[in-house]
């Protein structure tokens, strides 16, 4: 192994390395994980990409990730607290450190060394001790009140504030009956009549929840402090609650024991325990100290909650197969799966029953090793989603609007191959409908929408193929500035009329842009006719639905793989044809009163357009021969594909057209039959296209 | 005027203005200094003209009532005004109203 | 009876904060800005101020700093009116001695619960 072959390797493992560190700060940051659980992960990525880097001598790298780690590092020993700040520094030195290998990839990228130093600057900061807090202990409460128990102990700035208890006790009664309220003062020795050294402690009888009671005190929760015990009847509520596998805090406040403030203070103090390496107190018990909630209470919580496994993150753990040495396998399986019809084909003409039989073991076997290795290059579609949770996050942060992203499916599995080739598709994509789908939070409000936008990715199988479906809840395509737009830019004439799907279509069309300021964002001098493209390369669809005001749903059909396909054979005089069998529908006998001009046939009374491959095509088959319609089906569009005989299922491995070929349209690939001959596979989806369209008799792309 | 000072037999009465608010408390205080500094043992607080009153104005009274000790004792009289009464209530305040043998 | 001033260059939320107030038995003074509200303070009692923060001639801000300048009424409680996402001149507010604050677009009942919790009626 030469050197540039390990700095190749170095490359790869510290961009892995860097994904994982991204992956995990955002976890972190969205709530999704403790950071207990990724700490050591975070600053394993760090600490080896800096080891590394300094075998190979990028000294930038080491002195930059040095710091990066000695900041982790705190983190660890819980001397410093991961919040929101350090956790936008950390995604900010992690983007610097990817610029960094970047550039040792490619000598044109340039790195921002002010950004770099300024990066450093910030993480010197956290390096300084930090102070000290105490904590104090208190009486837990074991049981719960009958009533509400308000206990407030107001600042000394309160009166100045212009804040007066007095309004609080007599908004309070407009929620519910005070009982037993006892007056305590704390006069010092040096009394400032202007000061409040006021205490009060109150039953309160009350249907109203725990937030509502707490909002009475907004005015003053600055610089007072208010505890607010929850009483009997909310263990009751909780008591008729399903067994749940939320978190105890959102369980809590879920039924109104906890407020949001209250939580956040526990786990606050949770996170300073951690820092002081003290022993870190659970939850429930720091919620109990802090007087919100008695024991019971939370023993009660904790009796609903399911036992859930905190999910840990995956371990990272993989083995490191050359991607060659997998294209190799998969290749020679194809051959296998090859040889093995050609057996086929021979032991239909001796009739060996146990020989059969055997080979059709092996052939069972066959496909499960098919299976396999084409499962080896399969990977969760989940990689290409994590970027783009990324870009969610700065985009709207960028932009100034609060969007929520979304992610189900995230585990359906695709080819290797093609989630690389869709990340580009899938990131213009979503940057677009951020940037124009999705309105701002003051539109959205006029419009009587929530002010937080949101953005769905999903994926999932189906019949087939996988689906992954992009979809905002922002204002919709707009039919007519498409319209207008493209009769401007000269893509129709001006007296086209389309419908609501056409019209749609044309944002596809090369040098079609409908913003009318192109933002840094979303126009990077790359259109939605090369997402169309890039989905399209691989043998794969793309549809939208809008609806004005409610959003934009792009759903992309792929096929699972590129390798191997199920196939349906046909044949047109001597020339063999394969279809892609998922897209079969059904096979009719073609009787010849049906054609006619228009190339449409009644399918048990819808209208199905059909193509004769044999004109098409320009072959020669034979005159006598009965034709057979194979109906296909491509997303919603059907079409019939006139044929001369129909030979039944095989495996096909596709193997690619010379590029001489390649401009051939309705003709995908080619694949080596059993008997030795080539077998062209047909393009489906555009051959339904062709179909679609009342010009295909007029087509002829072989000739 | 503020506050006013006056002996009445063998009592000390400080009679209240209709305002004891956040906005007149340091002066009132002031102006009860020789009322709480004093030798008298009977004191009387009269808040019978109070119109106006503010948690503020209740502490200082509170405050005040935590200054005498025994022998010296302290009552408040004219409670049963509006203001007065309403926000005795409302914080389950008990008055001294008596004084004991 | 409790005075209230409400500060709006919009005379729509003068009207209807007003009508509001009054309704419920609070006298309430309009002002049209900073300027015009420190006009009509003098020598009047006011025991809530309730002020929008960006007006034209003097804003919310400016104005809180010269009222706590004023000894009738440096005590007096401000409910101050932010649309969401204005942190710093929540901040500042805050820091001038404005400790309430109502997010703009509220409702009347909204405005009404937020001034109970600061005054007696």
């Amino acid at each position: 192994m030469d050197l540039t072959q390990a700095r190749l390797l170095f490359i790869e493992e510290a961009n892995s390395l860097l994904a994982v560190m991204e992956s995990c700060l955002l976890e972190i940051e969205s709530g999704e994980a403790e950071v207990a659980e990724h700490i050591d992960a975070i600053f394993r990525a760090a600490h080896t990409i800096k080891g590394s880097a300094g075998m190979f001598g990028f000294d930038p790298v080491v002195v930059f990730t040095h710091n990066v780690e000695s900041v982790l590092d705190k983190v660890r020993s819980n001397e410093l607290e991961m919040d929101a700040a350090l956790i936008n520094l950390m995604l900010d030195c992690q983007d610097h450190m990817a610029a960094m290998i970047r550039q040792l990839e490619d000598d044109s990228v340039s790195i921002d060394l002010q950004h770099g130093a300024r990066l450093i600057d910030q993480l010197h900061q956290y390096i300084q001790p930090q102070p000290v807090i105490e904590t104090q202990s208190k009486t837990l409460l074991h049981t719960s009140p009958a009533d509400w128990q308000i206990e407030v102990h107001y600042g000394e700035d309160v009166f100045r504030d212009g804040m007066d208890p007095l309004s609080q006790l007599n908004f309070l009664q407009t929620l519910g009956s005070i009982h037993n309220v006892q007056t305590h003062w704390a006069f010092p020795e040096v009394f400032d009549p202007e000061s409040c050294y006021l205490q009060l402690k109150l039953d309160f009888a009350s249907d109203a929840g725990k937030q509502q009671i707490e909002d009475v005190f907004e005015f003053v929760q600055d610089n007072s402090v208010v505890v607010i015990t929850t009483p009997q009847h909310i263990e009751q509520s909780l008591q008729n609650i399903a067994p749940s596998d939320e978190k105890l805090g959102a369980l809590l406040v879920s039924v109104g024991a906890v407020t949001e403030r209250e939580l956040q203070s526990a786990l606050q103090t949770q996170q300073q325990q951690q820092q002081q390496s003290q022993k870190e107190q659970a939850l429930g018990e720091l919620l109990v100290e802090q007087g919100a909630v008695s024991v019971d209470t939370v023993a009660i919580a904790l009796d609903k909650q399911k036992s859930t496994e905190h999910k840990r993150p995956p371990d990272f753990q993989f083995l490191k197969v050359e991607a060659r040495k997998l294209d190799e396998l998969i290749n020679l399986v194809g051959e296998l799966v090859t040889a093995g019809a050609s057996i086929d084909t021979l032991l239909q003409q001796i009739e060996h029953e146990a020989l059969q039989e055997a080979f059709g073991v092996l052939t069972g076997l066959l496909e499960q090793i098919r299976d396999g290795a084409l499962g080896l290059r399969m990977v969760q579609v989940g990689e290409s989603f994590s970027r783009l949770r990324r870009i969610v996050r700065d985009v709207s942060k960028e932009l100034g609007k609060d969007i929520e992203l979304v992610v189900s499916g995230a585990d359906t599995e695709l080819d290797k191959t093609m989630v690389e080739k869709l990340s580009d598709p899938l990131m213009h994509i979503v940057r677009n409908a951020l940037d124009h789908g999705i309105e701002n939070k003051e539109m959205r409000l006029y419009k009587g929408k929530p002010a937080q936008g949101q953005l769905k990715l999903s994926a999932c199988h189906e019949s087939g193929s996988v689906v992954i479906e992009i979809s905002d809840d922002g204002a919709g395509l707009n039919v007519e500035r498409i319209r207008q737009k493209a009769i401007e830019k000269g893509i129709i004439p001006s007296d086209r009329e389309l419908n609501k799907e056409d019209i749609f279509k044309l944002i596809f069309a090369p040098g079609f842009s409908t913003a009318a300021a192109v933002t840094n964002l979303s126009g990077r001098g790359v259109g939605m006719d090369v997402v169309k493209r890039n989905i399209e390369e691989l043998r794969g669809q793309i549809q939208i639905d809008s609806i004005p005001d409610k959003g934009t749903t792009f759903k992309i059909r792929l096929p699972l793989t590129l390798a191997i396909i199920d196939g349906f054979l046909v044949r047109i005089g001597d020339t063999h044809l394969v279809l892609p069998l998922n897209m079969v529908q059904e096979c009719i006998e073609f009787e010849s009163q049906n054609e006619n001009d228009r190339n449409y046939l009644d399918l048990r009374g819808e209208v199905l357009p059909f193509i004769k491959l044999k004109q098409l095509f320009n072959l020669k088959s034979d005159a006598q021969a009965k034709e057979n319609i194979v109906v296909v089906q491509y997303g919603n569009h059907k079409a019939g594909l006139v044929v001369d005989q129909l030979q039944g299922e095989l495996q096909a491995v596709i193997k690619p057209l010379n590029t001489m070929f390649q401009s051939l349209q309705g003709i995908g690939g080619y694949t080596i039959l059993g008997s030795g001959n080539v077998g062209f596979i047909l393009d489906i989806p555009q051959l339904v296209q062709f179909a679609s369209t009342a010009e295909n008799a007029s087509c002829h792309p072989m000739s | 005027m503020t506050v006013q000072l006056s002996h009445k037999a063998d009592f000390l009465v400080a009679e209240l203005p209709n305002e004891l608010t956040i906005f007149n408390v340091r002066e009132v205080y002031q102006a009860l200094q020789p009322f709480w500094q004093s030798d008298s043992l009977k004191l009387i607080l009269d808040v019978a003209s109070l119109e106006e009153l503010d948690s503020a104005g209740v502490q200082l009274l509170l405050w005040l009532v935590s200054q005498i000790h025994a022998p010296a004792q302290l009552i408040v009289s004219g409670a049963d005004n509006d203001a007065f009464a309403r926000i005795s209530a409302l914080y389950a305040l008990q008055w001294p109203q008596h004084f004991e043998q | 009876m409790k005075t209230i001033l409400i500060v709006d260059d919009s005379i729509s939320i003068r009207q209807v904060v007003g009508m509001t107030l009054r309704a419920n038995g609070y006298d309430v003074i309009e002002a049209c800005d900073g300027k015009d509200a420190l006009g009509k303070l003098t020598g009047q009692k006011v025991n809530l101020i309730i002020s929008d923060v960006n007006m034209p001639n003097m804003d919310g801000i400016t104005m809180l700093k010269e009222i706590k300048q004023l000894p009738a009424y440096r005590f007096t409680p401000v409910i101050m009116l932010t649309t969401e996402g204005s942190d710093q001149k929540k901040e500042e507010g805050k820091a001038a001695g404005a400790k309430a604050w109502v997010v703009k677009p509220f409702k009347p009942e909204q405005m009404l619960v937020a001034v109970q919790k600061l005054i007696l009626a």
